[in-house]
């Protein structure tokens, strides 16, 4: 020992020194930072949370560093896993979008009930009354009967000096200037713990709660900061737990910053998140019984319910049109056009042979509904094969002695006749258009009576003459009260007309006779002499012109007013174009 | 923004309410001074370097017959006596103010001579007067009917609370 005592005291003292100091603390402090190295993970955990805090407050510089090093993190992350990262996302983003668009749609429904009911219902209607009548805005007072309760605004506030941290709010109108109520809190909470401390005076009386009708102040006292929460409707304990939670946690975060409180609320501002949890809302049971947007839903099923309907009519009147579109298919019947008309009413427009079916027998026949279709018809004739032995059939018809039978479309006809009928047969049927009538398919006949040909007999052609004539000279013209237009009816008659002396001059050219037609146009007693004689020329000039557009020479014809047809039985029936036809010996 | 809480205080009748009334923008009615002895009020004030949000407590006339609320003064950073010059008692009271105050806070504390619209007929010497602003940290004539001197006192407040 002593050996070593000489052996140390030759050594300088700083030597030993640091030879006593590598004894107890390790080389170059090995056994302390040995130590602190196995505890660190203990240590450092214990104050890591706020130390972070602390540094971030001081001088934001965490934020700082941890910012860069988050980002690259990730940014490496989801470019080495881009594939991951996309299994990941897939089904968020899906459910997202999901939980977006039906979220919209709900917002929507209830907006929209909401409307419906506050401004329709009665009990929207007295709302707004109340509303009125208590002099607060109807957002207000529907929130307030809306919420089983809500905290509407959260103060923080220094207690020593009554001066405002922070404060959130949910940002309606109420929101009170939050400086001023909180010093006046703390006046009011100084002034109640004055005047009413117990006798023993030893504990500070605070206040609590203070209640008014529909508001609440709920007030949390610690230490060094109070949060007082604003709430309306009836409170829960949960709120005052969750105030309880909220003022520990700042009291732990803002321990120092509370204790130096210079009157500058900028360390506190971070304290927003803390505070918003306290703005809690709660809807009342029964809004959330109802919470089922009915009257949204009824006004949704209304609509689909007359979107349908009118799609079954539109439908329908398809349906109908297909059915109507058919009537082309019908012999002498040609479709111009066709349309829906409104809801379920069909028009349209067609070109029909006076011969062919008519439009309600047609309709009628294939069980429509004539009130749903509205139609316009103009005449024009059909070279339709079956409707011109339909036609042949007719004239046929009208001498029961004669049969016709059809081979490749061309008739046969068979039976026995007088010479004068088979003229009138020929005659008729030479009329058809269509036919391509030749004598000579009158051959198969059996002249009956007189061996005389009747083709060759002068008087029994006159006859036939007068006898067609005649029937022109019972046709007139009917016209409208001071029209002069020619109707769709009378162009059938002028058509028929046409035909009649066409056949006449013809015949009339074999008999060497000159034939005219005599075009004569009449008017009823209504209206002025004058007037009425211009009208019945008028209507005489339509007419020659319409059987002039025909084909019938105009040298033929010879159109005459009459003016009014003095004679007192005639009165509708004086607004007429009559005709005379006139021959002459010698063409 | 930096906030402080200053104090008004002084005999009733000096004209307390009456100096801040103009000068403030106030939400309170004044019912609320005799309901529980204090008002507030609050008032931005521009300084050189920042802007300070004053929080005026207006505390209810204090005589020597009734205590004053110690705890209206907790937190604040200074106070203000108000005195009347037209009558010599405000300022007796006015000092036993100062000296309760000053048991139970080291905070600056200004004297405002109020009424300065009208002649003054207090009985105090010049020199009573200049040892008793000793006791202050400043001295102001002020008027509330003409505005004379307000806005200059809280500015130096304001001033020496973010020095």
């Amino acid at each position: 020992m002593a050996h070593i005592n000489e052996q140390q005291s030759n050594k300088p003292d700083t030597e030993q020194m640091r030879e006593i100091r590598e004894l107890v603390l390790g080389k170059d402090g090995q056994h302390v930072t040995q130590t602190l190295k196995d505890n660190a993970r203990v240590l450092v955990s214990e104050v890591f949370s706020e130390a972070l805090h602390d540094r971030e407050s001081q001088d934001g510089s965490v934020n700082k560093v941890l910012l860069p090093l988050v980002e690259k993190s990730v940014e490496k992350s989801v470019a080495a896993n881009s594939e991951k990262f996309v299994g990941y996302l897939y089904p968020l983003v899906g459910s997202l979008v999901r939980k977006s668009v039906s979220a919209f749609i709900t917002e929507l429904l209830e907006k929209t009930n909401t409307l419906i009911e506050n401004s329709l219902t009665i009990k929207g209607l007295t709302w707004r009354f109340k509303a009125w009548q208590s002099g607060v805005t109807f957002s207000q007072y529907a929130a307030s009967h809306t919420f089983a309760f809500r905290v509407e605004q959260v103060f923080l506030i220094h207690r020593e000096t009554g001066l405002l941290l922070n404060s959130v709010s949910l940002g309606l109108e109420l929101e009170a200037d939050a400086d001023m109520v909180s010093s006046m809190l703390t006046a009011i909470n100084d002034f109640v713990s004055d005047s009413f401390s117990t006798n023993t005076g030893k504990i500070e009386q605070n206040l609590d709660v203070v209640r008014t009708e529909d508001f609440t102040l709920l007030l949390k006292k610690g230490p060094k900061a109070s949060v007082v929460a604003a709430i309306t409707g009836n409170m829960p304990q949960g709120v005052a737990n969750q105030l309880q939670k909220t003022l520990e946690e700042i009291h732990k975060l803002y321990d120092k910053e509370l204790d130096n409180f210079n009157g500058d609320s900028i360390p506190f501002n971070n304290s927003e998140q803390q505070l918003r949890d306290c703005l809690m809302t709660v809807l009342k049971p029964e809004s959330s019984r109802n919470k089922r947007p009915w009257m949204a839903w009824t006004v949704v099923l209304l609509l689909l319910i007359g979107f349908s309907f009118l799609l079954v009519k539109r439908w329908q009147s398809h349906e109908l049109m297909d059915q109507v579109s058919l009537i082309d298919k019908a012999s002498g019947i040609l479709l111009t056009q066709i349309d829906t008309l409104g809801l379920e009413k069909i028009q349209f427009e067609v070109l029909r042979d006076p011969a062919a079916l008519s439009i309600p027998e047609w309709l009628e026949q294939h069980s429509i509904d004539s009130n749903l279709v509205i139609y316009k018809e103009r005449a024009y004739l059909s070279l339709d094969p079956s409707l011109i032995k339909h036609k042949t059939e007719l004239v046929v018809a009208r001498f029961p002695t004669v049969a016709v039978d059809w081979v490749d479309n061309l008739p046969e006809f068979s039976g026995k006749l007088t010479n004068l009928n088979k003229l009138l047969l020929q005659g008729e049927l030479a009329k058809l258009i269509g036919l391509n009538f030749q004598a000579t398919l009158l051959d198969g006949l059996i002249i009956e009576g007189t061996e005389n040909k009747a083709a060759n007999d002068p008087e029994l052609i006159r006859a036939i003459l007068d006898l067609n004539i005649a029937k022109i000279d019972r046709v007139s013209i009917a016209f409208e009260p001071g029209q002069s237009d020619v109707s769709d009816q009378a162009l059938e008659k002028l058509i028929e007309i046409k035909q009649q002396f066409t056949n006449l001059i013809e015949v009339a050219e074999q008999q060497e006779l000159s034939i005219g037609l005599i075009i004569m146009g009449a008017s009823d007693t209504v209206g002025t002499t004058s007037f009425n004689k211009i009208l019945s020329q008028k209507r005489a000039d339509n007419v020659k012109l319409k059987l002039q557009e025909l084909g019938i020479a105009a040298s033929r014809l010879n159109a005459i007013g009459l003016g009014v047809i003095e004679l007192k039985t005639t009165k509708e029936g004086a607004r007429k174009v009559l005709f005379n036809v006139v021959y002459f010996e010698g063409s | 923004m930096i906030q402080k809480k200053i104090c008004l205080l002084g005999a009733t009748g000096v004209g307390k309410t009456s100096l801040v009334k103009q000068y403030v923008e106030g939400i309170f009615s004044e019912k609320y001074l005799t309901s529980i002895g204090v008002k507030i009020d609050k008032k931005q004030v521009e300084t050189a370097n920042q802007t300070v949000q004053l929080m005026i407590w207006d505390i209810e006339g204090i005589d020597r017959y009734c205590g004053f609320q110690a705890k209206y003064l907790r937190g604040a950073s200074a106070f203000i006596i108000v005195t009347d010059h037209t009558r010599s008692q405000s300022l007796v009271e006015g000092l036993d103010i100062l000296k309760m105050v000053k048991e139970v806070a080291d905070i600056p504390g200004i004297l405002a001579v109020n009424k300065s619209d009208l002649p003054a007929s207090w009985h105090w010497s010049d020199t009573e007067l200049e040892e008793i602003k000793q006791g202050f940290s400043k001295f102001f004539n002020t008027s509330a009917k003409s505005g004379d001197g307000v806005e200059a006192m809280f500015t130096y407040i304001a001033n020496v609370l973010t020095e």
